[in-house]
C-alpha cells in the first residue's frame, strides 16, 4: 500500500501509534459509581486502520475521549507512541458523529481553519487547501457554507479538515451516523480509498457490523458495561477494498465470527436487566437452537 | 382464520406508473413508466437509492396519494389511477418507520383496536386472536406493558402484530427496522419470517439493507434512480422459513452480488446527480 510508507503529499508519513494499558474509567455521581471502561489494553497499529466496535452504550465514545486527551482515565495509561497522553494535542485529531463544521464558514474557510491557528503560511495553507479539496471532491463546493452541501460533501469536508492538519493518528467516531445507507456505502468507500492512498495511523469507531469489515486491517469488539476488550480479529480480505467484497465467502465468514461475539454480549446485557436488549434474547435463545420457528 | 395468502388473495399489479410531484411548478419526476407485478402472498422487497420511489409507490397502493399516469390493480380491482384512487383501508395495512403506537394504550389495547373499532370482532374475540399471536412470537408477557415500557424493537415487533389482526391482504413496510443493530435486526427476521410462514399476506417491504432483503424477500425488486423505474427483479429461491446459515451459501452470495451491483450503479448515479444538483 503506497500511503503506509508515508509516500502520499498528503501526508508527511509521520505516523503515530497508540497504546492503551490497563485502562479503566469510573464515573462518581453523588454516592454512586459507574464503571464504563475496564481494564482495557490494546494497540492501534502504525499506518493501519483499526476500527473499534461494540453495542450502543459501551464506552467507545468513552475511549475515544480518552485518546484524544478529552478526559483522564480513573486508571491505567494511554501512549502515543512513548509519550503519555495527558491532554488534547494536534498529534490526534477526531471526527465527530455529528457534523461539527462551523455553519457561518465556507468549506473553504472550514478547512483552513485549523491551520491558520497554527500560523501556518498563507501560500502553504492554498496549496495544501487546493490539494486537501480536490482530494475529497470538494474544490468545486469551496465557497459553499455547509447547509448549501448535502450530508455526503458536509463529511468528506469534515475529513478534508482533519487531514490538512497532517495529524499522527486520525480518529473517527461514528463519522457517516445518520447518512442513508446507499450513501453510507459510497463514503465508506471514498474514506477507504483515502485511506489506502494516504495511510496514516486510523482508529475508527462503529457499531455497524458491515462498516467495521469493510474497512478494518483489525477489528476490535468491546464488551457491553462495563466496556472491555473482548476480542481483536484479523481482517485478512486484501487492498485496496471494493463493493464487491460484501459479498465474498471471506467477508461473510468474519461477520459471522462477529456475531457470535456481539451475541454473546447481547445475552449479558439482557441477563442485566438492559431494556434494549429484550430484543436479543429472541436472537441469543435461537442462536442456541432452544427456539424452534414454526413453519 | 381466514389465510388471504392462502386464498390467492393479495395480487399488486403495477402497470406504466408515472408520478411526478408539483407538475405545475418544480416538476419532479419521480417515477416513470414503472412496471412490475407482486403475485399475492407474494414477499416483495423494493431496493433502491434514496428518492427513488419507493415510498411514492406505497403511497399509492395504500390509498394516502395519486399517480400521474398508468394503474395499480389489486387482486384484478383497479385501485389507482389519475382518475380513480381508492380511500386506504385495512385489507392494504401500512407499517411506518417511526412508531405509531398509541403511547396511552397498553400492548394489548393497541392490538386490538383495529378490529374492534370497525366491528369486525368482538373484544373476546379479538383479545384470544392477539394473545395466539403474542404467544406464537414468545411475547406473551409484554401484553400489559405500555410502548414506553418496550425498547424500540419490541414496539415494531408490536405494530406489525397490531397490521397483521385486521388480516390485510397486503402488508407494507416501509424500513420498518431502520436504525437497529445488526444482531437486534437478525430478531426481527426472525420474528417476521414466523408471522409470515404463519400467516401468509403479500408483503410489500422497503428497505436499503440488502442482506435483509435476500434473506426476507421471494422477490427483490431493485429500482433506478429519479425518475424511477426496474432497474432489474431478482428471484430468490432459497426454501422457507430460512436460518441464518444460509447467508454463507453459496447460492446466497451468488444473488448478493447480483443485487449489489445492480443497487451500487444506481446510488453512484443518484450519488452523482445529487452533487450536480448542488452545483
Amino acid at each position: 500500500m503506497a500511503g503506509n510508507n508515508g509516500s502520499g503529499a498528503l501526508s508527511s508519513g509521520n505516523f503515530g501509534e497508540v497504546y492503551v494499558e490497563g485502562v479503566t474509567k469510573i464515573y462518581e455521581k453523588e454516592d454512586e459509581c459507574q464503571t464504563v471502561l475496564q481494564d482495557c489494553t490494546f494497540h492501534v497499529q502504525r499506518g493501519k486502520l483499526t476500527v473499534l466496535m461494540g453495542p450502543s452504550g459501551c464506552g467507545k465514545t468513552v475511549l475515544i475521549n480518552l485518546i484524544a486527551g478529552y478526559e483522564k482515565p480513573t486508571s491505567g495509561h494511554i501512549y502515543i507512541d512513548d509519550i503519555s497522553v495527558v491532554g488534547p494535542g494536534r498529534d490526534r485529531l477526531v471526527v465527530f458523529q455529528e457534523t461539527a463544521l462551523f455553519p457561518w464558514m465556507t468549506a473553504y474557510c472550514n478547512v483552513v481553519f485549523g491551520c491558520q491557528v497554527r500560523k501556518v503560511t498563507k501560500c502553504e495553507i492554498k496549496e495544501r487547501a487546493e490539494l486537501v479539496l480536490k482530494k475529497v471532491g470538494l474544490y468545486e463546493f469551496r465557497d459553499k457554507y455547509p447547509s448549501q452541501l448535502s450530508g455526503g460533501m458536509q463529511r468528506r469536508a469534515e475529513l478534508a479538515r482533519a487531514i490538512i492538519n497532517d495529524p499522527k493518528i486520525l480518529i473517527l467516531d461514528e463519522p457517516f451516523r445518520g447518512l442513508d445507507a446507499m450513501t453510507r456505502q459510497l463514503m465508506q468507500e471514498f474514506y477507504v480509498g483515502l485511506f489506502e492512498e494516504v495511510g496514516r495511523t486510523n482508529l475508527f469507531v462503529t457499531h455497524e457490523i458491515d462498516e467495521a469489515i469493510f474497512l478494518a486491517d483489525r477489528l476490535i469488539i468491546m464488551t457491553f458495561q462495563p466496556g472491555r476488550i473482548k476480542a481483536e480479529i484479523e481482517v485478512d480480505l486484501p487492498r485496496p477494498r471494493e463493493f464487491r467484497m460484501l459479498a465474498s465467502p471471506r467477508f461473510m465468514e468474519i461477520r459471522e465470527q462477529a456475531i457470535e461475539l456481539l451475541y454473546e454480549e447481547a445475552a449479558k446485557a439482557f441477563a442485566a436487566g438492559n431494556k434494549t436488549a429484550y430484543d436479543l434474547v429472541g436472537a441469543v435463545v435461537a442462536r442456541k437452537g432452544i427456539c424452534k420457528k414454526q413453519a | 382464520m381466514a389465510r388471504n395468502g392462502q386464498n390467492g388473495q393479495g395480487a399488486i399489479s403495477i402497470r406504466n406508473v408515472t408520478k411526478i410531484y408539483d407538475p405545475e411548478g418544480v416538476h419532479v419526476v419521480a417515477m416513470q413508466d414503472c412496471s412490475f407485478e407482486i403475485a399475492a402472498g407474494e414477499f416483495a422487497v423494493i431496493v433502491g437509492p434514496s428518492g427513488c420511489g419507493k415510498t411514492t409507490l406505497l403511497n399509492a397502493i395504500a390509498g394516502f396519494d395519486n399517480i400521474t399516469a398508468g394503474e395499480i390493480y389489486l387482486d384484478g380491482e383497479l385501485i389507482s389511477s389519475p382518475q380513480k384512487q381508492i380511500k386506504p383501508n385495512v385489507d392494504r395495512m401500512v407499517v411506518f418507520q417511526n412508531g405509531a403506537l398509541f403511547p396511552w394504550k397498553t400492548v394489548m389495547e393497541n392490538i386490538i383496536y383495529g378490529p374492534i373499532v370497525q366491528g369486525r370482532m368482538k373484544k373476546s374475540e379479538a383479545i384470544q386472536i392477539a394473545r395466539e399471536m403474542l404467544n406464537q412470537v414468545g411475547l406473551n408477557e409484554i401484553e400489559s406493558k405500555y410502548p414506553e415500557e418496550l425498547s424500540s424493537g419490541v414496539q415494531r415487533r408490536v405494530e406489525i402484530l397490531r397490521a397483521m389482526i385486521n388480516e390485510p391482504r397486503v402488508v407494507m413496510l416501509d424500513e420498518p427496522f431502520r436504525g437497529l443493530d445488526a444482531v437486534a435486526k437478525t430478531v426481527m427476521h426472525e420474528f417476521l419470517m414466523n408471522i409470515y410462514c404463519t400467516r401468509p399476506r403479500t408483503m410489500f417491504f422497503i428497505t436499503h439493507d440488502l442482506d435483509e432483503a435476500i434473506f426476507l424477500g421471494n422477490k427483490v425488486v431493485i429500482m433506478t434512480t429519479r425518475p424511477a423505474q426496474v432497474k432489474k427483479i431478482v428471484c430468490v429461491n432459497m426454501p422457507w422459513p430460512r436460518e441464518h446459515h444460509i447467508l454463507g451459501s453459496e447460492t446466497y452470495l451468488g444473488l448478493k452480488k447480483e443485487v449489489l451491483e445492480a443497487v451500487h450503479e444506481e446510488a453512484k448515479k443518484a450519488f452523482e446527480a445529487g452533487e450536480r444538483e448542488m452545483a
